[in-house]
């Protein structure tokens, strides 16, 4: 009798259940590990979407786009102080609407076209006529100059308090050659050319994008700073966290750059080639809770929510050493905690009234997500609720907001802001159209202190409004923060120059990094 | 223990037989034991008939002496197939000695020729080369047989596929040829035919045949010297004139009797054998023929009789008794009382047959197997229809009971019940998963008779056709052969119908049970009234259950008479051929 | 070589006295798988009374306790004592087995014989319907019948029930077509046995054998089915005990802290290997009698 596809696909999944992970570890080695001193090893758990820097708008990716491109500025190593990077310094004018950055001399793209004002504005344009998501960023721009060539000179319709952050910001403006936008326009601004290939001013160049199995990136030599250590880096496609463990520990890995399952930490401690390494990041883990439709459109049952999951006990369990109960909406390092607190105290009663609810995780690989999930389902069966737990996939998750009574009561996702600044936190997550409002929170009043920080005259006045819309939402009890999450980084011991930005979460500054 | 076999041939011809068995026994796993110390010795160019009932292990013999038992059996003694012992020796020994010395033709040659292969190639395998596998089959008198080397088993009729097979057999002149009941599944003509076939190629090639068969008759065709085999061990051993005329051992004069011949009194019941074969996994402690032996004494059932030199042949008889002269007499057997007057046929026709065609297949092309055929059973009478396989006999019974529809003329059915039939393999015909008393009952179900009646009935109908009523609880599979057939004519009668017909009833019967069958049948019909078409083969079958005969050839009939006129003087060329093919006992 | 060789050589044929030896004729390695498939019944009847903790609650031990310290099989990355979720798993496995074999033997023995029985243009029209089943890609169809459906095992269950019948359909057909020309069920015919009557007595139960036989050798392969789309995601939302789900949920753990998702596995792969033993066991059983 002819068997059924099911079964095979069945035996298919059980064998490779068993030996999945033991297979895989040395078939990979190939032709990376024959000047294994000189390459830098990284591995993506799933494709970037696209190098394109106008366009790019994810987590996965930060290293290819922060080492290939420059922003005019950026973010300290572990801080938020934003340091010269092609602007080798800046004016503000007193009504905070003219930004005049002066260039680095001397900077080339990696096709040999020098780099001056007329680049910088060429990419701006482009920013605004590709119109992708991070655009918004450049949507306050009233006109361009570039008087000369090392100097450009940028006019806001209206006051923009964290410019200065977009600008740092991993998904901000990059500097692209414009002889590669203008070789390669095409019909659409050079974003097909683009999607394969970068032409920045950064250490690394991209030499090859192969979609869905490795990207090579080759040592600029004609960088302007100091010039990368490395030769080559390889990032390879390693959708599975199992294997990318492996490859790690027989060398053929130099840095699990994210997703790393927390509880398996332990097990790398022991080994003497591998150090862990975690990184203050602006990750936060966050429950959105559905205001829109009972039961949590009742404030009372928002708050039973908050009590019943045992937030701190929770924390602890799942993120141990590397993570911390969030005492914010803010991460610390975006505002001043103290201007927002959020603390849920415990109860273990049932609540009257609970009954059935949906709870939605997205999907990660590191299984975090799964985890806090489940043992806040545990939390609240507990109380009484009975909740039903669903795993999405992250473009489901943008969908719910079209229909905010079809949405799940409870939707816990991790999310780290734009820029380390609190308006590309606060407005994306709770601002009426905020891009990452879920389920649909509304509250004219939080708007309207969230466009009063923004236009602020000065920074006490405008983190007194961050804080006081902080303090709504969290009164409102519409998004539940849970952890502030450490970015932890697995790597071989003898890496040298490990440089992290708290905003540029699951990244490396490849350019410093080194061996032995 | 030694046997020196002193037949005349044997003497005759060689002291270096070409098989020679010594205390042979085989044993299959779960305990039976098939055959049990049989020694015997096949002398070069040499025909021995070995004859026994299903279970006396007569195939098993000869498989032993291929070396083709099953891996699993147990072997023991020798079985020496020229200078190799096909017990002791190898697997590769046992095949090279095969392919050396022996030679095989088996029952149904199907399942050993490869239906993928054409005939040519397959006899070319073994003879060498396609002209050597052409002149093979030519001397198996395969007509045509360039034409037919290129033809696929399927393609040839079963006469000639066991050509082919002898063809096969006789490649690289075999020193012995074993035939294992080669002609059962043929009709009479093609049967003579074959065993004319042997017996020549004996004499051109001087290769000894073991033939083996449970018709006593066929056996006496072609056999130098016929040896009877019961419950695994020898009876009885012989020249085959001298056994037949003069047999020692109780049980071949059994065999003897119960053979149907063409001149057995009709109206008398046949002598039959009381009870049943033995169980190959519980052989009586003594004489294994002893418990059905009506000359047994007690010392019978308390030692096995060795085969010792027969008193009134040259040959050898394992029985106590042979000495004592009463082995021959015939009294002890069972015979039923003379049938009660078998009703006269009454004037108004039980069945009448008008006109009847039939033709199958498909649209590609149609075959016409029941041309316009005319026949009549008066009420309570008895009409045999004979003919050759393929001749549309059964096609014709089957619309007759109404199983099938003809194409076009009528099917006249009489008063009274529902018509029934008695299928040739009784066994297949019951349903496995019922019991007997399950199948009974739902014909009484079916013909109105309500339910707390049914149980006495059954026991009626059963004991009607001797069987013990508990037989109602048991399934088919835990009935013999015989029961089982007992089984299902039960069933036909439970309800007497006024119209009984049988689809030839006992061609898959042993000799005893084929008689006991004849008996009930013919017993049946006279208490019960029934009007009986029996189809058959057969022609001293025909005769003794029947009164008139009806010959059928090509869908249709071609004689038709009262019995003892078709069977002593024929008139159709068919029916000659017919007559002059039944093998029997004085052919020899 | 002079001797084609029949296919029967044992000269005996099948005789029914073998039957008892049956089940000694049985190999010892398909006894085994019996006897495993038994007590997996006994663990699926009884897990509740079996199973030491609550599957779906933390225990006090904590969670990634390794086995011996914590329970037989230590806990998991949610404090809950991976023991009694196997037991639970197993039970959840072999009774989902169970219903859709159950409902596929049903289905598929109705139309089957409805089809066998009745011939012609019912039997072809039937028959045509059940490819048309047959052609449905299983683990698609469960998808889809998830995604609109919402996942939960009686979905899951009906999915694969969807495609399982139709073997069914298809085996019992045939098995009716083969009993239909034998000479027992004309006799019924001439003993005046009804249409109906003739199909459920004298045909029917001449498929019970085949259907035995494919229905043991399922049991595996539905275990192991049901585990990869529960593995997949496809089963039970959590926290519901299912093999599949266990060891997927557990990959995360598998080099730290593997009993995680290795006792899951384990236990499909053991529910699976015995299954199609004790199918073995049973075809050989039921080829020797028949």
């Amino acid at each position: 009798m002819p068997r059924r596809p099911l079964s095979s696909l069945a035996a298919l999944l059980a064998a490779g259940l068993l030996v999945g992970a033991c297979s895989s570890s040395t078939t990979s080695s190939g032709t990376s590990s024959t000047s294994s001193k000189d390459t830098l090893k990284l591995a993506y758990l799933s494709d970037m979407s696209t190098p394109d820097p106008d366009v790019f708008y994810d987590i996965e990716g930060n290293t290819v786009i922060l080492s290939a491109y420059e922003g005019l500025v950026k973010y300290k190593p572990d801080s938020t102080e934003i340091i010269p990077s092609l602007a080798k310094s800046w004016d503000i004018s007193p009504d905070k609407l003219t930004y005049t950055f002066h260039l680095q001399d001397g900077v080339k793209f990696h096709d040999g076209t020098p780099f001056d004002s007329a680049a910088v504005k060429t990419e701006f344009e482009r920013r605004l006529a590709v119109a992708a998501a991070p655009a918004y960023m450049l949507m306050p721009v009233a006109t361009m100059a570039t008087p000369d060539p090392s100097t450009f000179v940028v006019t806001l319709k209206s006051v923009v308090g964290p410019f200065m952050d977009y600008m740092a910001s991993s998904w901000g403006p990059k500097m692209i050659s414009p002889k590669a936008l203008a070789d390669n326009a095409g019909s659409d601004n050079a974003q097909t050319w683009l999607k394969e290939h970068a032409d920045g001013t950064g250490p690394l160049m991209l030499t090859a994008f192969n979609r869905g199995q490795q990207y090579e990136m080759a040592r600029f030599d004609g960088y302007w700073g100091a010039k990368a250590k490395f030769a080559k880096v390889d990032i390879r496609i390693v959708p599975d966290m199992g294997t990318q463990r492996l490859q790690l520990q027989s060398g053929d890995l130099d840095v699990i750059l994210h997703s790393f399952p927390v509880a398996e930490l332990p097990s790398v401690q022991g080994n003497a080639n591998l150090a862990v390494k975690d990184f203050s990041s602006f990750l936060q883990s966050l429950l959105y809770v559905n205001t829109n439709k009972a039961p949590f459109s009742d404030p009372a049952m928002r708050k039973a929510v908050a009590g019943a999951i045992d937030r701190d006990a929770l924390v602890k369990e799942v993120y141990g050493a590397y993570g911390a109960p969030a005492g914010s909406p803010y991460a610390p390092g975006i505002l001043d905690q103290s201007l927002a607190p959020a603390s849920y105290p415990s109860s273990s009663a049932k609540v009257p009234g609970a009954g059935p609810i949906s709870l939605v995780y997205t999907a990660d690989e590191s299984g975090v997500q799964r985890r806090l999930a489940e043992l806040i389902q545990q939390k609240l069966t507990a109380a009484g609720f009975t909740p039903e737990l669903k795993e999405v996939q992250l473009p489901q998750v943008y969908e719910y907001v079209n229909d905010v009574k079809a949405a799940p009561d409870l939707l816990l996702m991790t999310n780290t802001p734009d820029a380390a600044h609190p308006d590309t936190w606060s407005r994306i997550l709770w601002g009426s159209k905020g891009g990452l409002n879920f389920l649909g929170y509304s509250n004219p009043a939080v708007d309207q202190l969230l466009d009063q920080g923004a236009q602020a005259a000065d920074k006490a006045a405008s983190d007194a409004a961050y804080g006081q819309a902080g303090r709504l939402l969290v009164d409102d009890g519409a998004i539940l923060f849970i952890a502030n999450a450490k970015d932890v980084m697995v790597m071989a011991k003898d890496l040298t120059g490990v440089e992290h930005v708290p905003n540029y979460p699951w990244a490396l500054n490849l350019g410093a990094l080194g061996r032995g | 223990m030694t046997v020196v076999l002193q037949s005349d041939v044997a003497a005759t011809t060689a002291h270096s037989s070409v098989l020679c068995l010594r205390d042979l026994a085989v044993t299959f796993p779960g305990g039976v034991r098939a055959l049990r110390g049989v020694s015997l010795d096949v002398a070069p160019g040499e025909i021995v008939g070995l004859v026994g009932e299903s279970g006396s292990g007569k195939t098993v013999l000869g498989l032993a002496a291929l070396g083709l038992v099953a891996p699993t059996a147990t072997l023991s003694g020798t079985a020496r197939l020229g200078d190799t012992d096909m017990v002791a020796a190898g697997a590769e020994q046992r095949r090279l000695a095969r392919r050396r010395l022996a030679g095989a033709v088996f029952q149904d040659p199907m399942t050993s020729l490869n239906p993928t292969m054409t005939v040519g190639r397959q006899v070319a395998e073994a003879a060498g080369s396609m002209d050597a596998a052409v002149e093979l089959l030519e001397r198996a008198r395969v007509p045509e047989p360039r034409r037919r080397a290129r033809q696929y088993p399927h393609q040839l009729s079963g006469g000639l596929r066991q050509r082919v097979m002898i063809a096969m057999a006789i490649a690289g002149g075999p020193a012995l040829v074993v035939a294992d009941e080669p002609t059962t599944a043929l009709d009479v003509t093609v049967q003579a035919e074959i065993l004319r076939l042997l017996s020549d190629l004996r004499a051109e090639t001087a290769t000894s045949i073991l033939f083996v068969t449970h018709d006593l008759a066929v056996a006496a065709t072609i056999a130098d010297r016929i040896v009877v085999l019961y419950g695994g061990r020898l009876a009885e051993v012989g020249p085959t004139e001298a056994v037949l005329g003069n047999p020692d051992h109780p049980y071949t004069a059994a065999l003897l009797a119960s053979r149907l011949q063409p001149d057995s009194v009709r109206g008398r019941p046949l002598a039959t054998l009381p009870g049943e074969p033995p169980d190959p996994r519980a052989h009586p402690p003594g004489c294994p023929f002893a418990p059905r032996c009506g000359l047994a004494e007690g010392a019978c059932d308390a030692e096995v009789p060795e085969p010792t030199a027969a008193p009134r042949h040259s040959g050898l008889v394992a029985c106590r008794r042979a000495g004592d002269g009463g082995t021959a007499g015939r009294g002890w057997l069972h015979t039923d009382d003379a049938f009660p007057g078998a009703a006269p046929a009454g004037r108004s026709p039980a069945l009448r047959l008008c006109g009847l065609s039939k033709s199958f297949g498909s649209r590609r092309g149609r075959r016409l197997v029941v041309d316009d055929l005319f026949l009549q059973v008066p009420e309570g009478g008895a009409v045999a229809l004979v003919g050759e396989s393929g001749c549309g006999k059964t096609t014709t019974l089957r619309m007759a009971v109404g199983l099938d529809k003809p194409d076009a003329g009528t099917v006249e059915l009489g008063s009274g019940g529902r018509p029934q039939l008695v299928f040739q393999d009784a066994g297949a015909s019951l349903t496995p998963w019922l019991t007997v008393g399950e199948l009974l009952d739902e014909r009484l179900r079916a013909e109105g008779v309500v339910a707390r009646r049914r149980p006495a009935r059954i026991a009626d109908a059963l004991g009607l056709v001797g069987l013990p009523p508990e037989t109602a609880r048991r399934k088919p599979g835990a009935l013999s052969g015989g029961q089982r057939q007992r089984a299902s004519i039960a069933r036909a009668v439970v309800v007497p119908p006024a119209f009984l017909a049988c689809d030839e009833p006992i061609s898959a019967l042993d000799v005893s049970l084929a008689a006991t069958v004849l008996n009930l049948l013919g017993r049946l019909r006279a208490e019960l009234g029934m009007a009986l078409l029996f189809v058959t083969h057969d022609l001293a079958a025909a005769r003794f259950v029947a009164d008139r005969v009806a010959v059928m050839l090509d869908g249709a009939i071609v004689e038709e008479g009262p019995a003892d006129d078709v069977l002593s003087a024929p008139v159709h060329e068919h029916t000659r051929a017919l007559v002059a093919a039944i093998p029997t006992l004085a052919s020899n | 070589m002079a001797i084609a060789e029949p296919v029967v050589l044992g000269g005996v044929g099948r005789p029914r006295w073998a039957a008892a030896s049956r089940w000694s004729g049985m190999g010892r390695v398909e006894r085994g798988g019996i006897a495993i498939l038994g007590l997996t019944t006994v663990i699926a009847v009884a897990a509740p009374l079996l199973a030491p903790h609550a599957p779906t609650l933390p225990v006090h031990a904590g969670s990634f306790v390794s086995p011996g310290r914590g329970g037989l099989l230590g806990t998991d990355d949610l404090s809950r004592d991976v023991l009694s979720r196997v037991l639970y798993g197993i039970r959840a496995s072999w009774l989902s087995a169970l219903v859709v074999i159950a409902s596929g033997v049903l289905i598929g023995g109705v139309i089957g014989l409805v089809a066998g029985a009745t011939g012609g243009w019912v039997d072809s029209a039937l028959m045509r319907f059940t490819d048309l089943f047959l052609a449905l890609p299983g683990p698609v169809l469960a998808i889809a019948v998830v995604a609109a459906l919402g996942p939960s095992l009686p979905h899951t269950l009906l999915a694969v029930g969807i495609v399982w019948w139709p073997w069914y359909a298809r085996i019992v057909r045939g098995e009716v077509r083969a009993q239909a020309v034998r000479p027992h069920v004309d006799a019924a015919r001439l003993a005046g046995v009804g249409r109906t009557r003739r199909a459920v007595r004298h045909l029917l139960p001449g498929a019970v054998p085949a259907v035995l036989v494919t229905a043991s050798l399922d049991v595996g392969n539905l275990v192991l089915t049901l585990a990869a789309l529960s593995f997949i995601g496809l089963g039970s939302p959590p926290p519901s005990p299912e093999l599949g789900a266990m060891a997927a949920r557990g990959m995360p753990y598998l080099l730290g802290h593997p009993w995680i998702p290795l006792a899951p596995a384990v236990a499909v792969f053991v529910l699976a290997f015995a299954a199609n033993l004790a199918g073995d066991g049973i075809r050989d059983l039921l080829e020797t009698t028949s």
